[in-house]
This record gives structure tokens, sequence and C-alpha cells, in this order.
């Protein structure tokens, strides 16, 4: 038995949480437990001269049972010496003792030395309960020690405890009238009236009615007022993550863009400047990102997480997002994804079951997320071109496509691969409180640690084998680019000279797009694309945008000649509008740029979204399910766009 | 119509206010598990504080919501008034 580590265990929303922030500050970081999509939390805290380490245990109410929580937790009560924890913390409320104690019941049955960690003592003295706590460690027969986790109040107390227990004092010997392991809830129930009767003078209180909760309550889950609360709080989320974000968003390209920069002032012209520059710190660049919008979002969960109204939100939407096989809770997450779907993803923790997390990881990446704001508006743009009203109503049906596909997905999934009863939802209704700012901001800082360890690599790998695919191999200067720069060599006017130069440079670069990897496998790919209406230019801008979607515009403006510029000027976009394929045709039909449009929103191109599904499910196989079947539902979908559009005669 | 006091109605119909013991939940293994391990065990006492989307019980110090569709296949048995 290593005494050198604890195990908190406890009931949801009994202060888990902040009380390992107490314990072990920011030296805390988050991973899976093996083999599990649920999330573990280890940290280090100081007991007296020892460092011991502190596993966060998933909340729960039973050990019983067929959930995954309860059998991870199990798991690691029944593990092996060495990997068995020293002790556990038994974290209870002290407002709901009764419900909490039960967990304590089943966890006595285990033969691990237990303390009880008797929380939130403020909210039960403010209800008047009074409970004697000599009485109550007696019956239960180990320490109890009485805190206020959210104030610091007691965790000296707690850590003196543990220090004794690893010390290696007495075996803890327990009750005689201890329900047998395995014995039922309602066994446990008996005994634990018992004990609080014991433990309460005068008896154990009858449950108090909370006039506070009923009437916030009353208001939160109606259906009018429940709705218009919901909505505003939704709303601020989304105004989080689609405005605030882009603040530091903006601040972190600027500073790798600067950062780009000085490195290439110091290294000489050449393939290791380029490695580095666009491919390592464009890699980076493109990872870090994602940080603001993980962080904020995950911040704001957990503000909402401790006042308790998230439970209370995951019923608004549960009747209808359960005719789909999704849960009440999918919401946040599907919302998310409509800013970016990493995030999104990643957010799917806050769905308890597995099947109903999985069908909502799936779906998610259907949302219109920003990444494919640029590409609609250009494509929008092409579509109907003269008719700016029809452009707005065809990119406000982007983002209806998008959700309807992923709501048919999940009831397709719910239907084939994901069967199962979706159990409609059950769930505590804690006490509403006061969030804390430090939990939150720990959270924050423990996901975006986690992403940038696991996600985070992968990305930046993904980031520079699809510069190298761009940018390789090298091609020389075509004859019409020498050409242009010897004329501008000659030329007098320096004007003259630089414009000269400018062509030169385009033409460059075309040459350089299109005899790269990705310009080859454009070419060679470009058949399958055929029956989409794609020429081989449009198929190196589907293809290039497998980075990242926003990456079709730039492609798209360079293949016209253009700068590699997010935002072409209305110069480009003609060009591109008049863009001609090699049988002088034009590229963008009508039908074409429907059937572009279709497909950008249907797509799965997005790289890093597959490494985060891969890390959130666990198994690669998932996120090659997720690629397959949404890149399948967009090439069939607008394969039937353009051949009907062709059919009836609009091309 | 009056109920005979000792009939199990499904909570749906339960007046909202009203104490009540549980009689069984029609449900698989699984979502009958869930909900005696939050507190709604065998013959417990129960509390109805609203119906409808969720429905809201308070059983001892524990608030529950539950979905419509689980609800309706709860059954209690309601208690006369004055009883905890
Ligand atoms: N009044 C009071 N609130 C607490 C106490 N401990 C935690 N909280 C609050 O209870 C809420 C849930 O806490 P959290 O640590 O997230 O619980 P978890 O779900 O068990 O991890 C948060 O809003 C905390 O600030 C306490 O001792 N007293
Ligand atoms: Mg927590």
């Amino acid at each position: 038995m290593s005494a050198s580590s604890v195990a908190l265990l406890g009931n949801p929303n009994t202060g888990k949480t902040t009380l390992f922030n107490r314990l072990c500050g920011a030296r805390a970081k988050t991973s899976n437990f093996p083999g599990t999509t649920t999330a573990m939390r280890v940290g280090r805290s100081h007991v007296g001269a020892e460092i011991i380490e502190v596993i966060d245990l998933p909340g729960l109410y039973s050990l019983q049972g067929e959930s995954p929580e309860a059998a991870i937790v199990r798991g690691v009560l029944r593990g092996d010496a060495e990997s068995r924890p020293g002790a556990v913390i038994a974290l209870v409320d002290a407002s709901n003792l009764f419900r909490n104690l039960i967990l304590v019941a089943e966890l006595l049955t285990f033969d691990e030395p237990v303390i009880v960690a008797l929380n939130m003592v403020d909210i039960a003295e403010r209800t008047g309960l009074r409970l004697g706590v000599p009485t109550l460690s007696r019956r239960l027969g180990v320490p109890v020690v009485p805190m206020v986790a959210s104030k610091g109040i007691g965790l000296d107390g707690l850590r003196t405890v543990i220090g004794a227990l690893s010390s290696g004092a007495t075996a803890q010997v327990r009750p005689a009238d201890l329900p047998a392991p395995g014995a039922s809830l309602e066994q446990f129930t008996t005994w634990i009236d018992d004990v609080l009767n014991d433990a309460y003078p005068g008896g154990a209180p009858a449950a108090a009615l909370d006039a506070r909760t009923e009437r916030i309550d009353r208001v939160l889950t109606h259906p009018l007022s429940g709705t218009l609360v919901f909505m505003a709080a939704m709303g601020a989320l989304f105004w989080t993550l689609f405005e605030l974000a882009t603040v530091p968003m903006d601040l972190i390209e600027l500073t790798f863009g600067y950062l780009g920069s000085g490195v290439s002032a110091l290294l000489p012209a050449g393939a290791i400047r380029d490695l580095l520059i666009d491919g390592v710190i464009g890699g980076i660049a493109g990872t870090v990102v994602f940080l603001p919008q993980i962080c904020l979002l995950f911040f704001m969960i957990s503000l909402l997480e401790d006042t308790g109204y998230l439970a209370r939100a995951a019923f608004v939407n549960d009747r209808i997002f359960r005719r789909f096989g999704l849960p009440g809770q999918a919401f946040v997450p599907l919302l998310t994804a409509h800013a970016c779907a990493l995030p999104a993803i990643m957010s799917t923790r806050l769905i308890p079951d597995r099947r109903d997390r999985l069908a909502t990881i799936m779906v998610a990446p259907f949302m219109s997320c920003s990444a494919r704001l640029p590409v609609y508006i250009l494509l929008t743009g092409l579509l109907f071109a003269d008719r700016p009203a029809l452009a707005g109503l065809a990119f406000a049906g982007c983002y209806l496509l998008g959700s309807a596909a992923a709501f048919f997905s999940a009831w397709l999934f719910g239907k084939t691969a994901l069967k199962g009863t979706p159990r409609p939802m059950v769930l505590e209704l804690p006490t509403y409180k006061r969030p804390s700012l430090s939990n939150a901001l720990l959270t924050a800082k423990d996901q975006g640690q986690a992403f940038l360890q696991t996600a985070g690599t992968v990305i930046v790998a993904i980031c520079v084998v699809m510069w190298w695919l761009s940018a390789y191999p090298k091609v020389g200067a075509p004859v019409e680019a020498v050409e242009l720069r010897q004329a501008a060599d000659m030329s007098a006017a320096p004007a003259v000279a630089d414009d000269l130069r400018a062509r030169a440079d385009v033409i460059q670069a075309k040459a350089e797009q299109s005899g790269s990897f990705a310009g080859i496998m454009g070419r060679t790919i470009q058949p399958v694309f055929q029956p989409l209406g794609y020429d081989w230019q449009l198929t190196v801008g589907v293809l290039t945008s497998f980075l990242a979607r926003e990456v079709f515009v730039s492609t798209m403006s360079v293949i016209v000649g253009g700068g590699a510029e997010a935002e072409p000027d209305e110069g480009v976009r003609q060009r591109i509008r008049t863009m001609t394929r090699d049988d002088g045709t034009l590229v963008f039909t009508r039908a074409t740029a429907a059937s572009a449009l279709v497909f950008f929103v249907l797509a799965m191109q997005c790289l890093p979204t597959l490494a985060v599904t891969r890390k959130e499910t666990g198994k690669v196989k998932y996120a090659v399910v997720q690629l397959a079947y949404m890149s399948g539902l967009a090439y069939v979908t607008a394969l039937v766009v353009y051949q009907s559009m062709r059919a009836a005669g609009i091309s | 119509m009056t109920l005979a006091p000792a009939t199990p109605i499904s909570l749906c119909d339960l007046a909202v206010g009203a104490v009540a013991r549980l009689h069984e939940a029609r449900l698989d293994p699984e979502s009958c598990h869930q909900l005696r391990s939050l507190g709604l065990t065998e013959s417990c006492h129960l509390r109805l504080c609203k119906t409808g989307e969720p429905c809201i019980v308070q059983v001892r110090s524990t608030r529950i919501g539950i979905a419509g569709a689980v609800a309706r296949h709860i059954f209690v048995v309601p208690l006369p008034v004055g009883a905890s």
C-alpha cells in the first residue's frame, strides 16, 4: 500500500474540484483514465514534510451499476497494491448528508483507509442543521473532518489526518453493523438512516424545502422564461467565442507574424528558412490560435456548471434533441461548433452518457464553423454575383444545411452504428451557488494545457506536412517570369520595373502552386471531382483546404495570380469569377459554384478536428469514420446538386 | 372520480406539492439503478415540486429533474396530506 497517494471520491457537486484545487493549486495535469474517455486529474500536495499525489476520481452517486465511472472507480479501489491509492478522501455535502453518505457506506465495504471530508458546513449551518461530528465519526469508524473547501477552512485539519494515516498508525476497523459488500442500496439506506438518527442530536431532521432554490427553479425551468434565460446564457457564450476570442486570436497571429519576419531577417533565404517560417512557426501558430476559444469556453462552462444552472439548461432542449438521438447537453457543443469544432468536441465532456457523447462528437463538425465563413462569402458571391440578396439567402442556407446535416446524421447514427435506447434525462438539480473564479481559471488552464500536450503536437505535425506538400517540389522560375524580371532589370523607370517584378512573382507563384505535390495531386485526383463539375484548379483548392478551410480562398487567389491573401480584393474576386478551365470555359458556372458550396458545408476538411476526435474518443476508428462519412455525404450531395442543376439547364 | 389511496398513479398525474411513496419504475435496469442511486429507492417518500419538462421531485434534500418521458413510467402512491 503506497501511502503517498490519496484519491478524492464523492457525489457530483460536492466541491471535489474546489478541494482538489485547494490541495494542489495549479500543479495539476488533466488526462484520461487509461483506455477510457473519462477525464482524470492528478496533482501534488504538501502534507507536512511529505509530498503526496492527489487523484480526482469522477463524481458519482453509487459504486454499483454499469456506468463507466463506477467501473473506473471500482478498478482504482481494487487495483493492484502499487497503483492503489493509500487512502480515499470521501467528500460529502453536509447540507445533503443522507444521499452523500450512501456512497461512503459503499466505499467502506472496500479495504482502503477512508477519510470523510464533511464539506459545505457553511450551507448546512445556515439551514440550521447541527451534526454531532464525533458521533458520526464513531459510527462510520473513520475520521470526519468538517470543512468549507471554497474558503479553505478545514484544510489544515484534513492535511493532519492524511499525515496521520500515511504515517501508518492504526488500521481502520469497519463498523460491525455495516452492510456486507454487494448489499442493495436499500440496505445501505437503512443503515445510514440509523447512523444519522444517532449523529443528529434529536434525530435526523426532516428534509427541508429550499424556498430560494424552488423559486429560482420555477423561473429557470419555465417553458417561456426558462427558454429566454437559456437563450441569453447561450448568446453570451456564443459572443465570447465569436467576438471576444478574436482579440487574443488576432494577437497570436500578429505575434507569430512578427516572429516569422524576425527569423526571416536572421536566416539566409532557402529551404531551411522556409521550413522554419512557413512550416514550423506557421504550424505552431496554427495550433496556438485555437487556445483562446478552448480556454474561454471551458472558463464559461465551469462558471455555468458551478452555479448549478447547467443542469437546468440541459432540460431545455432535451425533448427536441432526443428525437434525433442527441442529449440535451449537446446544445453547448453544437453551439460552440459554430465558432470552431475543436473546443466543441472537447466540451462534449459535459455529456455523461458515452453513446450520447460519441453521437455529438461525430456530428458537431457539420455546424458551420468560422473558418468556413470566408469560403461561404467567396462562393455565394460567385453563385449570385449580380444578386446580393440571393447571395445572402444562400449564405444563410449554408448554416441551415450544416445544422440539418448534423441532426439528420445524429438520427441516422442512432438508428445504425450507435444503436442503443436513447435514455431521457434524469439529473440531480444541485442548489444554486456562487461560482468560483479560481476554479474556472484553473479549468481553463488545465484544458488548454491538455489540448497543447495531446492534440497540439499532432496538429503542428499536420501543418508542417501540409505546408511541405504545397511548397514542394520546387519548380524553377517559368520562362515568362524570367523574361519579365530581365525586362524589369533593364527598365529605367522604377515604377515600371516594380510592376514587372510583381507580375513575375505572380506567375512564379502560380507555377509553384501547380508544380507542387498538392498541385500534382489535384491534377491526378481531378477525375474524381469531374462529376461535381470541378476542374484541376478547383480540385487543388479543395485539397489544400484539408489543412484548414480558409486556405481555399488564398489558394484560389494564388491560382488566378493574386497574392496569397485571406481577403482578396475586388480585382482578385473578379479574376476568380472569370477564371477559365483548360478548354477555355468558365470554372465557376452557377452549377459548379453551388456544388462547391455544398461540398464545403458538409465535408470534413479539417485535420486538426480529426486529431481531437481521435483523442477524445480514444480511437482512430472514429476519426476515420468521421472523415469518410462527412466527406462521402458532401460528395454525394454536391454531385446531386451539380447534376440536377445541369439537368435543369442551369449552368 | 376518486382514487383509492393505495392505487399507484404515474408521477405525471401527481398534484404539485403532493407527497407520495415510490411504488415502482417501469424502466430499463440501467435507468432504474440511476434513479435509485440518486435516492429514489424502493418505497422512499418523495414530493413533487413541479410538473412539466422537467418534472422536479425532492427526495429528502435531493432535488431531481426528470424528463417527462421517464416520469411517465414512474408510479407512486399518493400519501394523505400531512404525512412526510
Ligand atoms: N458554500 C460553499 N460552496 C462550496 C463549497 N465547496 C465548493 N463550493 C461550491 O460548490 C460548487 C461546486 O463545486 P465543485 O468543486 O465544482 O464540485 P464538484 O462537482 O464536486 O467538482 C462551486 O460553485 C463551488 O464554489 C463550500 O464548502 N461551501
Ligand atoms: Mg468538478
